[in-house]
């Protein structure tokens, strides 16, 4: 996507309408719908607090393929007649050329890699299109339809991490810039309770392994596109595998509810629901670790308009502690306890992920700030008059960044590159 | 009879000398020192089984070993840690030990960065390593050889402008808050004008390093080795668009346990799978990818045992 084409969505314009479209199985839908002992699933919890008289959130599932598969239908692939004719799992095998993933309008697409690590893709002779059968088909075709299938298709195996780069790439691509969509892409917990593998030789991929080589291809690809991803793997590390995780890739409720809240918190920071003209700069958290900064330079300056990938500020880490978490009967009690607090020379760039005009710089160069603390205020638009008391700041969201830490610590380097 | 401590009572005598006698075995089997565990179970006599360990503070839970390995063991063992953690672990730092450096070269460099000799000498590539044990000292045949990829993830070497070789001053020297630091600028100064920064090493570089050092290791003592692989999510980091990031940490340990996974498949090697085992128990608690609480070295340390357990080392 370029980044003239990316602006991001602040406001749903009043309308109390949202629309998902979850491309995914139950790893998917499972985090939005599953019932706690109350009867209600996170979506439904979240759309009630959010709109307190009412709103609508429309939804749209479909069963996950790989992205090979759901390309097929971009380019001008359909249901395949021989394959109605054999009667082979009629609803599966249709789902397969007819997704609405490319019609229907949606604020925000669900995905994930589940299909791209478990699916394996058999290939047409001579007509060359992919079909990914369905799990226990040897078992549950006749033996005719068995026999049909093996003499027309090739089995190609399962998706390598190269061709899910290239091809869940482009879909995403396509539903970012054609449909103009924030695309979330689930990842897999990489921890499978059955695996106790130390050595690999003379040994396939577990499906361990494969979920670690897939999440990385993952964080690659948001590198290159944007695309946001939904860290199962930490959430579900953060939770513990012993407790959350019944077999690879099935998890508990309790860990389904965790990745469905993520999943809306992210939402709500994309700011669908913010109608605030104004967005307010503050110190990054680097880590749980990071507790101050001063600020070294500023790359940018009030009354400039600044999109994403422009650098904002570079700054030092002041200081650092370290914190103990416990145990305690309530989980959302965390204890502090600094263990040790000491000075840092490490020199971090600041770079703008989000749009927005440079109203005004509350820290100049030199100055010492804590995480959190105000360093600047942008505004949606720019020429246009923007009310930014103290109270319309505090109520404005955050301005999105990146943080990354320099590799020099050479200060002297660091001014000259710096004056260029 | 020598000396009388209950006196005329005989009983209590007796008693009390059964229990002194008792404490002395107990302290006989087992010796410690700052880096090493010397122990013993059982009753044959047999040449130790010693456990070398390189690289940061992570290899350390081999020591949580212990009880689990006097359960089976029948005869010696020890756990010896080499090395002054990350910082002399680095691959680089590790091959270059084959070179041979003059010690009139880095006479200099060892006084200011109050590092021991042995820093520049080849004691990972040895058959055997010297512990003080109950017999006195010992020299000990290396059975099993741990490392870890931690320091080649984590640290940054330097290397001296005019002889070459390569340092890593360690963590708590650059470290060390500005003011202490900036009370001795003579240090810093020497430092800045002596050595010039080489960086962190690259994945491929990494495990080019470790396939020689595997190959060398198991030319030269016959060890198995066993490495430790890195915890590859970030506990609390909420990220979730990784456009304009450069340099995440977080990659880079991926990089580096998929590099490892690899390397495993290519050499036969067995990964303790430090990834797997914190996140099976929770990384909740933990403040870093690093450090982990104190409960989380048995696991590890069951893990390790488990291994070593099939490829019946006791």
């Amino acid at each position: 996507m370029s980044e003239e084409q990316y602006t991001p969505q602040y406001s749903t314009n009043g309308q109390k309408r949202f629309s998902l479209f979850l491309k995914g199985s139950d790893d998917v839908t499972a985090t939005l719908f599953e019932n706690d002992a109350a009867g209600s699933g996170v979506l439904d919890e979240w759309a009630k607090a959010k709109w307190v008289d009412g709103a609508v959130v429309d939804v749209t599932r479909e069963a996950g393929q790989p992205a090979a598969i759901v390309l097929q239908q971009l380019d001008g692939m359909s249901l395949p007649e021989e394959l109605v004719e054999q009667g082979l799992d009629e609803a599966y095998i249709a789902a397969q050329f007819e997704s609405k993933l490319f019609e229907q309008p949606s604020d925000v697409f669900v995905l994930s890699i589940l299909p791209e690590i478990t699916a394996e893709l058999w290939q047409r002779r001579e007509r060359g299109y992919l079909l990914n059968p369905p799990p226990g088909w040897e078992q549950s075709w006749t033996a005719a339809q068995r026999e049909w299938f093996r003499a027309h298709f090739d089995r190609l195996g399962r998706v390598t991490v190269e061709e899910f780069r290239e091809d869940f790439g482009r879909l995403v691509r396509t539903l970012q810039d054609e449909r103009e969509a924030q695309v979330v892409v689930y990842g897999c917990a990489s921890y499978d309770p059955a695996d106790s593998s130390h050595n690999y030789h003379a040994m396939d991929d577990t499906a361990a392994l494969r979920a670690h080589r897939f999440n990385y291809g993952l964080v690659q690809l948001s590198q290159q596109t944007g695309l946001i991803i939904l860290d199962v793997d930490r959430i579900v590390a953060e939770m513990g595998g012993r407790a959350h995780v019944r077999q690879v890739f099935h998890y508990s409720p309790a860990a389904n509810r965790a990745i469905g809240r993520e999943l809306l918190r992210i939402i709500e920071e994309l700011g669908f629901f913010d109608e605030h003209p104004l967005l307010k700069l503050v110190l990054p958290q680097l880590d749980q670790q990071f507790q101050s900064g001063s600020i070294i330079k500023w790359h940018s300056r009030e009354g400039k308009w600044v999109k994403g990938g422009d650098d904002l500020f570079d700054f030092r880490v002041e200081e650092i502690k370290r914190f103990k978490r416990f145990n305690t009967d309530n989980p959302d009690e965390i204890q502090a306890v600094e263990i040790n607090s000491r000075k840092w020379s490490w020199l971090v760039r600041v770079t703008a992920a989000d749009n927005g005009f440079f109203r005004k710089k509350y820290v100049a160069e030199e100055g010492v700030c804590s995480v959190g603390d105000l360093l600047a205020v942008f505004s949606v638009r720019d020429n246009e008059w923007v009310k930014h008391d103290e109270d319309s700041v505090a109520t404005a969201p955050a301005f999105r960044v990146v943080a990354n830490i320099l590799e020099t610590l050479d200060q002297d380097a660091l001014e000259q590159q710096n004056n260029g | 009879m020598g000396r009388v401590v209950a006196g005329v009572n005989p009983t209590l005598e007796r008693f009390l000398r059964n229990q002194y006698r008792s404490l002395r075995l107990t302290f006989k089997k087992r010796k410690q020192g700052g880096n090493y565990v010397y122990f013993r179970a059982g009753k044959q006599k047999r040449e130790p089984v010693g456990i070398f360990l390189r690289g940061g503070c992570d290899v350390a839970a081999a020591f949580a070993c212990e009880p689990f390995i006097k359960e089976v063991l029948n005869g010696a063992c020890c756990i010896y840690r080499s090395g002054i953690g990350s910082s002399s672990s680095q691959t680089d730092l590790l091959l270059q030990t084959l070179e041979g450096i003059p010690e009139a070269l880095t006479a200099e460099t060892c006084e200011k960065l109050q590092i021991k000799p042995s820093y520049f000498k080849p004691v990972l590539f040895k058959e055997s390593f010297v512990v003080p044990t109950v017999n006195g000292m010992e020299e000990i045949s290396k059975t099993v050889v741990i490392l870890s990829i931690g320091p080649d993830f984590a640290r940054t070497v330097y290397r001296h402008r005019e002889h070459g070789f390569l340092v890593d001053p360690g963590g708590w020297w650059l470290n060390q808050s500005m003011g202490s630091v900036l009370n001795d600028m003579s240090s810093v100064m020497w430092f800045n004008k002596t050595f010039k920064k080489v960086g962190r090493i690259s994945v491929e570089d990494s495990m080019a390093n470790f396939t020689r050092i595997i190959q060398l290791i198991r030319e030269r003592t016959g060890a198995h080795i066993l490495m430790f692989n890195l915890l590859g999510v970030e506990p609390g980091d909420q990220t979730y668009n990784f456009r304009y990031r450069q340099n995440s940490n977080m990659m880079r340990r991926r990089e580096f346990n998929l590099a490892l996974y690899d390397l495993s498949r290519q050499l036969d090697l067995s990964i303790i799978d430090v990834d797997r085992i914190l996140k099976r128990e929770g990384v909740q608690e933990q403040v870093d990818f690093a450090h982990w609480p104190i409960d989380r070295f048995k696991p590890v340390a069951e893990e390790m045992f488990g291994i070593l357990q099939e490829r019946e080392i006791f």
